[in-house]
């Protein structure tokens, strides 16, 4: 569990010192440092929004909140930069996610039926052919308690290391694997498991 | 393995087992849901990462340092404006305090004149009278006695003050 930790603790895909500089440069206002730091996290900020809010238009509105959020926070000077941006970052983003929980909760009822059917064949048409398999399971998912929910989201849609996910949550590392490993057998038990082979992953 | 255009691999991609999980059939669910990651995150409309950057830009000229001595300059004023109100606060205070004493003081005051026996008080004044001018006789008398002679004397002074007008009065004197 050591060498996944010491794996897990590098950004995928970057490398902090030059993450250091692209945070830096765009606390000086520099628009290309930040179009960069755009270009490597925006679409995990929005995957990990359009996973809980289901809908293109919103998520993008929530990756847009986000990163304004930051970008404001960065020209403040309310981010120091010490190798724990995306734990923040993403933060920024369950914070948000979860106000749109809360706000679409409170205005569940919809009013038209025309458009809750357009907004379910929007949605059909966003996730493209989507698998039964994969429909399954992002049902499930919306079965499991929001803090269960909220640890898959991060690890998987979000792409943290746990030690991320528990500097964000403010929890245990060993917290975080346990809950992590209860939400996949939770799913495991919601989806019955019918018809999957182990190591049959769908995405290689 | 998960991909998508900025090349970021799921976390589960990056080792056989990355989670720890000796569960093989938990191990393919969490590739699964790396797989659903992968989907959603390509369920973006074209061009997401340029319209952000651009809607989101404006934010790095947010005037920072600003607010901050914005907060300075609040505190330092809050203490320049405040402390003569504090001042004037401290003497209200004091002055009702001292109005509340007072009022409760003037009863007590009133109640000790009132106190006073008039009998005695009478005759401490015929006691003075005696002394001042060995008045005998009622008291009554020579407060009308004294009392004449006051008004003579204020008469008397009110008519050498006067030059024309003083003779129907002292006539009717």
């Amino acid at each position: 569990m050591t060498s996944l930790a010491h794996t897990q603790d590098r950004e995928p895909g970057s490398d902090s010192d030059a993450l250091a500089g692209l945070l830096a440069a765009a606390a000086r206002g520099d628009e290309s440092a930040w179009r960069a730091i755009v270009e490597r996290y925006g679409r995990r900020v929005f995957g990990l929004a359009k996973s809980r809010c289901r809908n293109v238009d919103v998520a993008e509105e929530i990756t847009q909140s986000v990163f304004a959020t930051v970008a404001t926070k960065l020209a403040q000077g309310g981010y120091t930069e010490q190798g724990r941006f995306e734990s923040w970052l993403f933060r920024v983003a369950m914070n948000r996610v979860r106000d749109e929980a809360r706000r679409t909760k409170r205005h569940a009822a919809p009013a038209d039926p025309a458009e809750v059917l357009d907004r379910l064949q929007g949605a059909a048409l966003e996730t493209g052919p989507a698998t039964d398999r994969l429909d399954a399971l992002r049902s499930a998912m919306g079965k499991l308690t929001a803090s269960d929910r909220e640890v898959i989201e991060l690890r998987h849609h979000g792409g943290l290391s746990f030690k991320q996910i528990a500097e964000l949550l403010e929890e245990p590392f060993g917290t975080l694997l346990a809950r992590h490993h209860r939400a996949l057998r939770k799913l495991k038990e919601m989806m019955g498991d019918a018809g999957e082979e182990p190591g049959e992953g769908t995405n290689e | 393995m998960n991909t998508h255009n900025n090349g970021f691999s799921g976390p589960t991609g990056e080792q056989s087992s990355p989670d720890g999980i000796n569960d093989a059939t938990l191990l393919a669910l969490s590739r699964e849901l790396d797989a659903l990651a992968a989907a959603d995150r390509a369920g973006a409309r074209p061009g997401l990462e340029a319209r952000v950057a651009a809607a989101t830009a404006h934010s790095l000229r947010a005037p920072a340092p600003a607010l901050r001595l914005a907060g300075t300059e609040h505190a330092s004023k809050s203490v320049a404006w405040f402390t003569p109100l504090r001042v004037a606060a401290g003497l209200a205070l004091a002055v009702t305090v001292g109005a509340v004493y007072l009022a409760r003081q003037s009863p007590s005051t009133g109640g000790t004149v009132a106190a006073v026996d008039p009998a005695s008080a009478e005759q401490e004044i015929s006691e003075w009278l005696a002394i001042s001018g060995g008045v005998t006789g009622d008291l009554a008398t020579q407060i009308s006695r004294l009392d004449a002679e006051t008004s003579s004397l204020t008469d008397n002074f009110l008519g050498a003050s006067s030059t024309t007008d003083s003779s129907t009065e002292e006539g009717s004197l």
